[in-house]
C-alpha cells in the first residue's frame, strides 16, 4: 500500500560565499509515513536542490550529528517524522545560539574547544598496564554515571539553552554533563584537573536553572541535573572539603 | 587552519516568548519583583506598629484598598507558580537523593513537596484564622513558653 502525501518544508538557507544573511527556501515534498524530517531533506536533496547543506551520519539517534530547530525546537530529525508534523508547513533550521556556516549546519568549533578542556577521559592515578587486564567496576560504581555517559554530542541542549545564546563562552550542558561523567567514575581522580572549568565564571555558576536542556536531550541526561550537582562540588571545592576529602 | 566564515543570528530581547518553558522560567524569575515589593508592604506595617496604633490602623487601611487587595492577588498567584515550579526544579537542582539504595523518582519528589509546602501553609492559616480544632489548638498554645507571646 502506498500512501504518499505532500508535506512543505521550509529550509533556512546560507551560502557564506554569496549571501549577507540566511533566508527561507520553500520545497514540496512527497512523503510515506516511515519518512523522518531527515528524510525528507535527503529527498530535496537528490531530487530538488543538490545544494541544501545538511549534517548527518547515522539515521538512527546514536550519532548526534543531524540536530536542527524544527518548527522552532531542538530535535533530531532523524527521530522527528514528517507523518506528526502533516499538514505542515515544517520550518527547519540550523540548530539556536551556533553560528551558522552554511545553510543547516552550524559551526562546532567551539563546543569542541569546551569538550577538550573538561578533559573528556578517565584520568588515573596510576598508568596501569595493559597486562593488567581490565579496571572492574560494580553495576553501582557503573549505575553512577551511565545515565550521563549516553551523551551523544548532539548540541540540542546548547540549542535550548539561552545562557549559552546569551554568552557563547559558557561552557555549556553537554561539556558539563561529561566532565560529570568522568568525576562520577569509580576509575577517575580527575576533579581537581577539571576544576578551574568548573568553578569558572563561566563553568556551572552560568547556569540559571532554566532546564529547557534536559526536556529536549534525545537521550535523558538530564545536563540540568549534572550541572547543578557540580554547584555542590563547586562550592565544596571553594571551602576546601572538596580536597580534603580526596579530590575526587 | 582556514578561516571559516560564519552568520550568528541576533537573539532579540523578546527570545523568552518562544517557548513556553522559557516563559515559564521569565515568570519564576519575575515572581522576586513581587515577593520584593510584598515584603517592603510587611516591613512597612511593622514600622507603623511601633510608631502608634493610629500609624499601624492607617496601613490596614491601606491594604484595604481596591489596588492593594489586587497586588496581593498577583503576588500570591507568583508566590503559588514559584513554588510549585520550585519543587519541579528541585530534583534537578539537589543531588541525587536515594532510598534504601534506589533513586527516589522525581515525581515522588516534586509531589512530596508541594504537598508538604501546601499542607503548612494550610495549618499556619488555620493557626492564625483560629480555624484549628480545640485539640490541636490548645497543643499548639503549649509549645509557646509561658510568657513567650501574648
Amino acid at each position: 500500500m502506498t500512501d504518499t502525501r505532500t508535506i512543505r518544508i521550509e529550509a533556512l538557507r546560507f551560502n557564506p560565499e554569496t549571501d549577507s544573511a540566511p533566508r527561507l527556501q520553500r520545497y514540496d515534498v512527497p512523503f510515506t509515513p516511515d519518512m523522518s524530517v531527515l528524510q525528507g531533506l535527503q529527498y530535496i536533496k537528490d531530487h530538488l536542490d543538490g545544494s541544501l547543506t545538511f549534517r548527518w551520519s547515522c539515521r538512527m539517534a546514536v550519532c548526534g550529528s543531524c540536530g536542527m530547530m524544527i518548527n522552532g525546537r531542538p530535535h533530531l530529525s532523524c527521530e522527528t517524522f514528517l507523518r506528526d508534523l502533516y499538514p505542515g508547513p515544517v520550518r527547519v533550521e540550523p540548530l539556536d545560539h551556533f553560528p551558522v556556516q552554511r545553510d543547516l549546519a552550524i559551526d562546532q568549533a567551539g563546543f569542541l574547544d569546551k569538550l577538550a578542556a573538561i578533559k573528556p577521559y578517565i584520568v588515573s592515578a596510576k598508568d596501569k598496564p595493559l597486562s593488567e587486564g581490565p579496571s572492574r567496576q560494580t553495576p553501582a560504581q557503573l549505575d553512577a554515571y551511565y545515565q550521563y555517559s549516553q551523551c551523544i554530542n548532539c548540541l540540542l541542549c546548547y540549542a535550548a539553552c539561552p545562557q549559552f545564546g546569551l554568552n557563547p563562552d559558557f561552557i555549556g550542558p553537554a561539556a558539563l554533563s561529561l566532565l560529570h561523567r568522568y568525576n562520577l567514575d569509580s576509575r577517575d581522580i580527575g576533579w581537581s584537573v577539571r576544576a578551574d572549568v568548573a568553578n569558572a565564571e563561566v563553568g556551572v555558576w552560568e547556569c540559571t536553572v532554566v532546564g529547557y536542556c534536559s526536556e529536549v536531550c534525545p537521550k535523558g541526561v538530564d545536563p540540568m541535573h549534572a550541572v547543578n550537582e557540580n554547584k555542590v562540588n563547586s562550592a565544596l571545592d571553594y571551602l576546601g572539603v572538596k580536597r580534603l576529602l580526596g579530590g575526587r | 587552519m582556514t578561516e571559516v566564515r560564519t552568520y550568528r543570528r541576533p537573539m532579540p530581547a523578546d527570545w523568552w516568548t518562544r517557548n513556553p518553558s522559557y516563559v515559564v522560567y521569565m515568570l519564576r524569575e519575575a515572581s522576586a519583583v513581587f515577593f520584593f515589593v510584598y515584603a517592603l508592604v510587611l516591613l512597612w506595617g511593622l514600622y507603623t506598629l511601633t510608631q502608634s496604633e493610629a500609624a499601624y490602623d492607617g496601613w490596614r487601611a491601606l491594604l484595604a484598598t481596591p489596588a492593594m487587595i489586587a497586588f496581593h492577588a498577583v503576588a500570591a498567584a507568583f508566590a503559588l507558580l514559584h513554588t510549585v515550579t520550585w519543587f519541579m526544579v528541585l530534583p534537578k537542582t539537589a543531588p541525587t537523593l536515594r532510598l534504601g539504595g534506589r533513586i527516589v523518582p522525581v515525581a515522588a519528589v516534586v509531589v512530596v513537596g508541594v504537598g508538604a509546602s501546601a499542607a503548612i501553609s494550610l495549618f499556619v492559616y488555620a493557626w492564625v484564622a483560629g480555624l484549628l480544632p480545640p485539640g490541636l489548638a490548645e497543643a499548639v498554645r503549649n509549645l509557646v513558653p509561658p510568657g513567650g507571646a501574648s
